[in-house]
């Protein structure tokens, strides 16, 4: 492969590639909040502390734009004033015993590996602060923050090189000793930071905007995510009590932390998923030292495959498929890792259809169908055909709306086929197949015979 | 009238602003179209200071936002690895010199955030080693060795079939 090559091949990829139609609109609705918010909280800095405890969010007020090329980094960003470096909450945050062992075992953390054994929350400024200190389903828990400075090298990316940022970590009961540790360290980038898992997997202890203390709302919780009958994923969100600066939740025994999302949301309902920004969560750090293994469910497959040749597709499948599949995904949950393979096939009406996988987070895959009009460019269905079974000799299998047959695929399989038993087996093909619609069709797959189940 | 102007510049510049967006995060065109949503938000309120070449800062903000995961990355003292069965992807004989175009995507996709930055301005925008090295905020000896780097994993990646399926750890961020 040559670099002219890869130029070629980059620019085939994406030359059909079109924003959405309601694209730039956004952007401009978007980018006139953000104008009149930088506005707002910098009148606010000026007020004074206690109108930025009003005001403004706990962490960074402002998201940071990529500075021009060529010119020095600037930010406005002002840790000093960041709430997390002032409030102090909690039962035992004046509690001398607690805190002096609180503090040497952040400042012991913090000095080398595991979580700093690359030096760069070396540059530490003034003095670490316990931003709350109390009692914990767990035990006593501490959360600390200090001011980094992070270093001019490229340990850290251009724009982040001699910023600075707030530092918070966990301090608690190391699983398996009685001794105080520094468990996790969270370092502030989008504003949110300061949000763990405590070794027990169970209990949650997350930074949360002190003027909330004694209202529910402002954070909320959801352990898992559920598919609706139309194959939609939801969650179900349950506000986390807010008290003193600090969320606290106590998860269900046996719940999923690779599942568990949480977001800072409107005080008085929980979350919409209209609303919803993907990725729009709170990072939350797990601090148990298990093992923790996401299972891939899905099919290793690769590739394309096509059953029926498509006739103007206006993008190429895959992408089709992840964009009209995002609508059924849940927006907290999700990652863009599209489907590696899609299987294809120009229906008799002159629609095509898109199958592919997606997989959730810890959560069984799945197989949807997305089908595409005649003109190659609109989506007309998208819907969720099955939970994915890799072992199963036929792993996909989707009945076409209007009788127009059944979409078949087994990668690197012979596949044929007949509409009833005793009828003659069509001529094999391989990986992908349509198959015309009747009760009684069969696909042999290799020397394996499968009934097509009708819906 | 800068207002307008901004719209004018989003309407006919966001195809191809997309296409760069897109490649920079792996193929995900949905990912690539918030990516670009948030970066245009972003430059907004500075369209007065840079409107006079919007379109290089802006494909700036885009690389940088697209490599900058290190703001999300929690430190942690456990790492929670996450076990891929992650088969490279079946390719074309050596004989045939037409890459797929599908399948290039995916192999930029598996490469680091900032080399597959380097890749996608290089050799996509047509950017200079200088360019790409100005917009990225880096040396130009970097922006060369992640280039080469970066090809010569593209190639290990299009230089056989596969014939199994490798086992690929990938620590979460």
């Amino acid at each position: 492969m040559d670099t002219r090559e890869l130029t070629h091949a980059l620019r085939e990829a994406t030359e059909d590639l079109e924003p959405r139609p309601d694209f730039a609109a956004a952007v401009v609705s978007g980018g006139r909040r953000r104008r009149n918010r930088n506005r707002f909280a910098a009148t606010a800095a000026v007020a004074g502390v206690a109108a930025v405890a009003a005001v403004v969010a706990v962490t960074v007020p402002a998201q940071q734009s990529a500075p021009p090329p060529g010119q020095a980094t600037s930010t406005p960003f002002t840790p000093k004033e960041d709430l997390r470096l002032v409030h102090a909450g909690g039962a035992l945050v004046d509690d001398e015993d607690v805190t002096s062992v609180v503090v040497h075992a952040w400042a012991t953390g913090m000095d080398g590996a595991p979580v700093n054994g690359d030096g760069v929350l070396d540059d530490r400024l003034g003095e670490p602060h316990i931003y709350w200190a109390d009692q914990t389903a767990y035990g006593v828990t501490a959360l600390v923050t200090q001011i980094v400075r992070l270093p001019a090298d490229d340990r850290v990316t251009a724009e982040e090189q001699g910023q600075q940022r707030v530092a918070t970590g966990v301090v608690a009961t190391a699983p398996g000793t009685d001794e105080f540790r520094l468990l996790g360290v969270q370092v502030d980038g989008a504003g949110s930071a300061g949000q763990f898992l405590l070794p027990d997997d169970r209990t949650v202890v997350a930074v949360a905007r002190p003027d909330l203390a004694g209202e529910t709302g402002g954070m909320w919780v959801s352990p898992e995510i559920h598919y609706d009958e139309d194959g939609t994923s939801v969650r179900e969100w349950t506000a986390v009590e807010l008290t003193d600066g600090i969320g606290t939740v106590e998860l269900a025994e046996g719940t999923n932390p690779l599942n568990v999302r949480l977001i800072a949301g409107d005080r008085k309902t929980p979350p919409q998923r209209e609303n919803m920004k993907i990725g729009g969560h709170l990072p939350l750090l797990r601090t148990a030292t298990t093992q923790l293994v996401t299972a891939q469910r899905g099919l290793p497959w690769e590739g394309t495959l096509t059953a029926v040749e498509p006739d103007g597709l206006a993008s190429p499948t895959a992408d089709t498929f992840a964009t009209a599949v995002r609508g059924l995904l849940e927006p907290a949950s999700y990652i863009p890792e599209p489907t590696r393979w899609t299987v294809v096939a120009r229906a008799p009406s002159g629609t095509t259809v898109i199958i592919g996988q997606w997989q959730e987070l810890d959560h069984p895959a799945r197989l949807y169908a997305v089908t595409v009009g005649q003109d190659g460019r609109t989506v007309i269905r998208v819907e969720q055909v099955a939970v994915l079974n890799p072992g199963e000799s036929l792993p996909v299998v989707y009945q076409l709306p209007d009788g127009e047959g059944f979409l078949v695929a087994a990668q690197g399989q012979q596949l044929s086929y007949r509409l009833s038993v005793g009828d003659t087996w069509s001529e094999p093909v391989t990986d992908a197949a349509l198959v015309p619609y009747t009760v009684t069709a069969q696909v042999r797959v290799g020397t394996v015979v499968v009934d097509l189940p009708v819906r | 009238m800068s207002d307008a102007e901004f719209k004018d510049f989003v309407t006919h510049r966001s195809p191809a602003l997309l296409r760069t967006a897109y490649l920079l995060c792996g193929g995900d065109h949905g990912a690539a179209e918030d990516l670009l949503q948030e970066v245009l938000e972003r430059v907004f309120p500075r369209w007065r200071r840079i409107r006079r070449h919007p379109e290089p800062y802006v494909r700036a903000a885009l690389a940088n936002a697209a490599t900058n995961r290190w703001r999300h990355r929690a430190r942690r003292i456990t790492e929670t690895a996450l076990h891929r069965d992650d088969p490279q992807p079946h390719v074309s004989s050596p004989e045939e010199r037409v890459l797929d175009h599908d399948l290039v995507v995916r192999a930029l996709a598996t490469l680091p955030p900032r080399m597959r930055a380097v890749l996608v301005l290089r050799f996509f925008d047509d950017l200079s080693e200088a360019d790409t090295a100005s917009a990225l905020r880096c040396g130009v000896g970097t922006v060369k060795s992640q280039t080469s780097r970066g090809l010569a994993r593209l190639r290990e990646t299009f230089a056989e079939p596969a014939t199994t399926a490798p086992q690929t750890t990938h620590r979460s961020s």
